[in-house]
């Protein structure tokens, strides 16, 4: 009869799910709540160069972790920056290419004006 | 940067291919020992000192040609001061014959950047042309844009 007993009690136990606790929680923690992915750092993944050391930092949001929206176009605005066209490389190649034209075929001097000619060189 | 410069009235002119960007001065004499031309490049960027900087072009043009260079001097266009040396070196030239060549590389320091220049010619081409050359180098000066259309570029 004992055993019957025990084993009614051991069957009811594993029949009810386990008791809830005393205080139900109904909202999440506040830092999960408001929890964001973070900015893609716009600066890391620009062109590298002495031009880009003049650039104006991105707009800085008030905190990291408060929600804000940096508009592209302002960003674009306050960090343009024109690249300096010169080039650090010496242009060897046109001294030979002027070297293998001295064997090429009659030069004709072409339109030119009676005068010397005035000229610029653009960057 | 953009500089003026003055041409020889008689001497061909063509704008390196893109994107090369320089101009290329040609003598109007059939090919042969007086052949020559004349190359404005576009400036670069400063690079160690003047005398380094014009060595290395030198250096770097004449890779692989055998080259008697002599001391560099200092020259001085309208507006910018700088440095030139003469070289002579053999080349192979159409046909696989040999042929001497005399060249002047020019460095001008025009602050910010620097301008290569370069004459490239026959065995008697500085002979003929050094003169017209000097007045080109002489010629070399800031562009004049404080007119509106004063001025012209290619």
């Amino acid at each position: 009869m004992a055993m019957w007993t025990e084993r009614r009690r051991r069957r009811r136990k594993d029949e009810f799910a386990a008791p809830l606790p005393a205080e139900p929680a109904f909202e999440r923690p506040s830092d999960e709540a408001y929890a964001r992915k973070k900015q893609v750092d716009l600066l890391g993944r620009s062109p590298t160069g002495a031009w880009a050391d003049g650039r104006t930092p991105p707009p800085a949001s008030p905190a990291d972790d408060a929600p804000a929206f940096v508009d592209p176009g302002s960003f674009a605005l306050a960090n343009h920056a024109i690249p300096l066209m010169e080039s650090k490389s010496l242009p060897v190649g046109a001294v030979g290419s002027a070297s293998a034209d001295l064997d090429a075929g009659p030069v004709s001097a072409g339109p030119s004006a009676p005068g010397p000619a005035p000229g610029g060189l653009a960057d | 940067m953009r500089y003026a410069f003055t041409a020889p009235p008689t001497w061909a002119r063509a704008a390196f291919p893109p994107p090369q960007i320089g101009v290329y001065l040609r003598a109007p004499v059939a090919p042969g020992p007086e052949s020559a031309s004349i190359l404005l490049f576009d400036s670069v960027l400063p690079a160690e000192t003047l005398a380094e900087h014009l060595d290395a072009f030198v250096v770097q043009s004449t890779e692989g040609l055998k080259v008697k260079a002599q001391k560099p001097v200092a020259v001085k266009s309208a507006a910018f001061p700088g440095l030139m040396v003469q070289l002579t070196t053999q080349v192979t030239g159409a046909g696989g014959k040999s042929r001497e060549e005399a060249r002047l590389y020019v460095l001008l320091d025009a602050g910010r950047v620097r301008l290569p220049l370069a004459f490239v010619g026959g065995a008697k081409a500085l002979a003929a042309h050094q003169k017209t050359f000097e007045a080109v180098l002489q010629s070399v000066a800031p562009l004049d844009n404080s007119t509106l259309y004063g001025a012209w570029a290619e």
